[in-house]
């Protein structure tokens, strides 16, 4: 039977759609994001093996448009991804476009591989024509099915946006005020991830836990 | 030219982990004119998910018995999904969800296969195999089944003619097939492999080849059932 069965663990995608705009580098977000994704990946290496293989996208919105900053890759085998940086508009819209697109492809992500995750985090407002793209992602076959998770970071992200984006009752957006709240929900996203990548059914969501952060792993950045 | 069958059902890790037992089942029924194949996978998250599946593959035997073999998919598929929810009884459809894959054949080669939720019927095509299913757009563990599906369209249904000796038909549950690469060549490989084996020697090889399947992380029950002509 060897020779017919597949060699690789089933895959959960985690894609995040990261803000890179400009005004992500005031108030040290932007580090604090890049040091909660470098976090992030850390525990997806250690604990995402098991009984699936959690494999990792990054897609970043900021300058002039979207691009893929990490294809998507087993986490275990990433090295090197350079920091994310801040800079220019809110190109959200091409995110969802680029996102749409890496999902509906069986290549990338193929039938045997559970539900992805998709994890939107910003800090303000769209600046191109996101709507037609994000009713391009809801109404695709198979992106619409992806579990969609968002943060909000300061008082300006659109959150009712945001609030469009989440397709899980249970896990509203996320507001982060400060850079704790930036790492308290990367961890909380990181365990659930892990959570379902070591349960007997992959494709249930588990719920992520805020833990609280403790003082000395804070950075003193506020925003 | 005679048939032959093998099937083997085996308990996932991930079930044995938790402490459940197989929510597989299989069944084969052979008569004087024809044969029936059923394989069926109770959905893990609901309660009564093994008597799901035990019951649909007994409601598949009652609708052979109850349709003649030329009656209409549409038929036979309403008389199965009667058969089922009647012996179901008092246990909510929605509380023992499971697939079901059939297939009933006829001595003389004709062959109807039937197919509701995941898993895989595999059968021959041209100088290959195809599959009844295309795996479209879903996820893995996605599925429907009896007790969710209330559609037609739902289920894959197709006939075909055997009268090659060496060509069969296999059908397994997600467990197996979602992990399963070289379609076209496997099923040839498995008739070659048990055609020289006894009912229990190949069920014990069976057995131990789903126990020992080699996909890392592997947790799903795993059923196969293959019948082939010879």
């Amino acid at each position: 039977m060897k020779k017919f069965a597949a060699k690789t663990a089933r895959a959960i995608p985690v894609i995040l759609l990261a803000d890179t705009s400009g005004s992500m580098s005031v108030d040290g977000k932007i580090d604090a994001l890049n040091g909660a994704l470098r976090e992030m990946m850390k525990t997806f290496v250690n604990e995402g093996r098991l009984k699936a293989e959690i494999q990792l996208a990054v897609i970043t919105f900021g300058g002039d448009r979207a691009e893929v900053h990490l294809p998507l890759t087993a986490a275990h085998k990433i090295e090197n991804v350079s920091d994310l940086p801040a800079t220019g508009r809110t190109p959200m819209g091409g995110a969802f476009d680029l996102v749409t697109t890496l999902v509906e492809d069986r290549e990338q992500i193929p039938s045997r591989a559970y539900k992805p995750v998709l994890i939107l985090v910003s800090d303000g407002h769209p600046t191109d024509r996101w709507e037609e793209a994000f009713n391009r992602l809801c109404s695709s076959e198979r992106a619409s099915k992806a579990t969609r998770m968002a943060m909000a970071i300061g008082n300006d992200a659109d959150t009712s946006l945001l609030q469009d984006f989440i397709n899980d009752l249970e896990t509203p957006v996320f507001q982060a005020h400060e850079a704790r709240d930036i790492i308290r929900f990367f961890r909380a996203v990181s365990m659930s991830v892990t959570a379902r990548s070591q349960s007997t059914t992959p494709n249930q969501p588990v719920l992520p836990v805020y833990d609280d952060v403790p003082d000395n792993d804070v950075l003193d950045l506020d925003f | 030219m005679a048939w032959f069958h093998h099937a083997a059902s085996v308990c996932g890790p991930g079930h044995i982990q938790d402490g459940l037992p197989n929510q597989d089942a299989v069944l084969i029924r052979r008569w004087r004119y024809s044969w029936l194949v059923a394989v069926s996978d109770g959905m893990g998250s609901r309660p009564r998910a093994k008597e799901g599946a035990y019951h649909a593959c007994r409601a598949a035997v009652e609708a052979v018995r109850q349709c003649s073999f030329g009656c209409s998919d549409k038929t036979l598929i309403e008389t199965l999904y009667r058969c089922w929810l009647q012996r179901l009884g008092t246990v909510l459809p929605n509380d023992a969800v499971a697939t079901v894959l059939i297939a009933w054949g006829h001595v003389d080669g004709r062959i109807r296969l039937l197919q509701l939720g995941d898993g895989a019927v595999l059968y021959p095509l041209g100088t290959g195999y195809a599959e009844l299913t295309s795996e479209g757009n879903r996820f893995s563990n996605e599925t429907t089944g009896l007790g969710i599906s209330r559609r037609y369209s739902d289920w894959q249904c197709h006939q075909l003619v055997i009268t090659e000796p060496g060509q069969g038909v296999a059908l397994m549950t997600d467990g197996i097939s979602d992990d399963l690469e070289q379609l076209e060549a496997f099923v040839p490989w498995l008739i070659t492999q048990l055609h020289h084996k006894g009912q229990r020697d190949s069920r014990r090889w069976l057995c131990r080849a789903l126990e020992a399947w080699p996909t890392p992380g592997h947790s799903d029950d795993k059923t196969l059932a293959l019948i082939y002509r010879m």
